[in-house]
């Protein structure tokens, strides 16, 4: 198992080395700092950030709309998808509601929601609706997913539905939900972050990536978009990580 | 225990008022090829498939080994029975009994085949079923795993006595293990009888008038 891990980290290293020589390339091609700025000076910036109070305020406002997009989502996915997992006809009437979440075009529905909200609120929308759908349909899948036959042997055994829920159902689905969820998290931060941008929310990560571009603060931009991937990235492998630490902890 | 059961899957008719009466607490063996309607006859008993039916009184606690262990992964031996309703101290006897007791804290994972079968038929007994349902339970296991899980679960059953209906095509299996026997073919019952065995489990490969007629009408199916 040590050993999958190293080689994982290893194969995880090479593709961010990979990144990085790739920018420097980039960055030596174009040689126009306002376009392409350098690796070192990025670099610079991103751990100047760390001092800065704004640059505080902006992130924490938008890891907690990111969190409440994602716990409004998880809440009501979750929800639905057991009544649908236990009433199939409701789930038949449900699915294309679904369907039709799921092919929303987000940003453009950005455009609507920011006349019927604000510029703090809408962000959150955008990521609930594209965050219901996809947990939705994980919820579901995850459901329909145990093991057939551990429910026919407690339908045998009339286990009551306490014990069944407790011992059966959160068990099998609890690993696949926390990966989901990591997931989900990670794809919330992008989707609220490109939403912030489009709306000039103030005091937020993509507000402050807005006047970044705005004043041409090239190496500022770059660092503050390595944030939003880094805090992306760091939801996605916490909750692989704690997620694949409960199913060997169930197995 | 008795009931007038129907039973189709669409075009295909397995029960046609199939009408059969058990007495409490004895051990019936069905035996019949495959596709006869065995297993679907003890769901229809636990409840667990529809059933168009007249009539059918079976015990309200109901116990079934199925062909696999079906044990919960993430639960040791001795929480799987807790698990499906036993007393703690009541599933720890039983485990003791079918010589678990070393295994009984341990997950399905670190278990063999022939434990993780035991463990499922100590749940059937532990939980205090009055009907115990059992589907070809021994059918994966090696003869001599087989033998000696016969001796415990008739040692079991002299104890607590639950009517049993155990559905095999292992002649040898039923003859061991019931003391009514019972052939099913296309779900109708064609032949039933009670054996008389030297003990209870019969010994294996034991040899008798009854059995070789037995095993003639099986093959004649």
């Amino acid at each position: 198992m040590k050993k999958g891990i190293g080689k994982n980290l290893l194969y995880t290293l090479a593709a961010v080395a990979f990144l990085i020589a790739f920018w420097a390339v980039a960055w030596a091609a174009v040689g126009n700092e306002l376009l392409v700025p350098s690796f070192s000076d990025t670099v610079k910036e991103f751990f100047a950030l760390w001092t800065d109070g704004a640059f505080w305020v902006g992130f924490l406002r938008t890891l907690l709309r990111v969190l409440v997009a994602f716990v409004l989502s998880f809440v009501s996915a979750v929800g639905l998808a057991v009544i649908s997992y236990l009433l199939p006809p409701f789930g038949r009437f449900f699915a294309p509601i679904v369907a039709v979440l799921r092919s929303m075009p987000v940003l453009a529905v950005l455009l609507i929601l920011i006349v019927w909200t604000s510029a703090g609120v809408a962000p959150v929308w955008v990521a609930f609706f594209s965050l219901f759908p996809m947990l939705y349909a994980g919820t579901l899948s995850a459901l329909a997913g145990v093991d057939k036959d551990l429910i026919e042997m407690s339908r045998a055994f009339k286990v009551p539905v306490k014990r069944r829920v407790s011992g059966l159902y959160l068990p099998a689905v609890t690993p696949y939900m926390i990966r989901e969820s990591g997931a989900g998290l990670g794809f919330a931060v992008k989707l609220v972050v490109s939403a912030e941008v489009l709306v000039r929310t103030k005091n937020s990560l993509g507000g402050l990536i807005q006047n970044a571009q705005l004043y041409t603060e090239m190496p500022t931009l770059f660092a503050l978009v390595v944030v939003a991937c880094v805090a992306g990235f760091a939801f996605d492998c916490l909750g692989t990580a704690i997620g694949n630490a409960v199913e060997r902890r169930l197995q | 225990m008795k009931g007038v059961i129907s039973k189709s899957y669409g075009e295909k008719q397995v029960f046609s008022e199939l009408s059969f009466e058990i007495e409490r607490g004895d051990a019936v063996c069905v035996l019949g090829a495959s596709g006869t309607g065995k297993t679907t006859l003890l769901n229809i008993l636990a409840g667990l498939t529809e059933f168009q039916g007249e009539t059918l009184d079976v015990p309200e606690k109901v116990g079934y080994v199925f062909q696999e262990p079906r044990l919960l992964p993430n639960l040791s031996a001795l929480e799987n029975l807790v698990y499906a309703g036993c007393e703690r101290a009541e599933a720890e006897r039983v485990l003791d009994k079918i010589g678990l007791s070393e295994h009984k804290n341990k997950r399905p994972k670190r278990l063999s085949g022939g434990e993780k079968q035991r463990v499922a038929v100590a749940r059937a007994f532990a939980c205090g079923a009055e009907l115990l349902l059992l589907d070809e339970p021994f059918s994966s296991l090696d003869t001599a795993l087989k033998i000696r899980l016969w001796e415990t679960f008739a040692e079991l059953w002299k104890e607590k006595q639950p009517t049993v209906v155990l559905v095999t095509h292992d002649i040898e299996e039923a003859w061991a293990l019931g003391r009514r026997i019972v052939v099913l073919d296309k779900g109708t019952i064609v032949y039933d009888t009670r054996p008389k065995r030297a003990g209870y489990p019969a010994p294996y490969g034991e040899k008798t008038e009854e059995k070789e007629k037995l095993l003639r009408v099986l093959l004649g199916l």
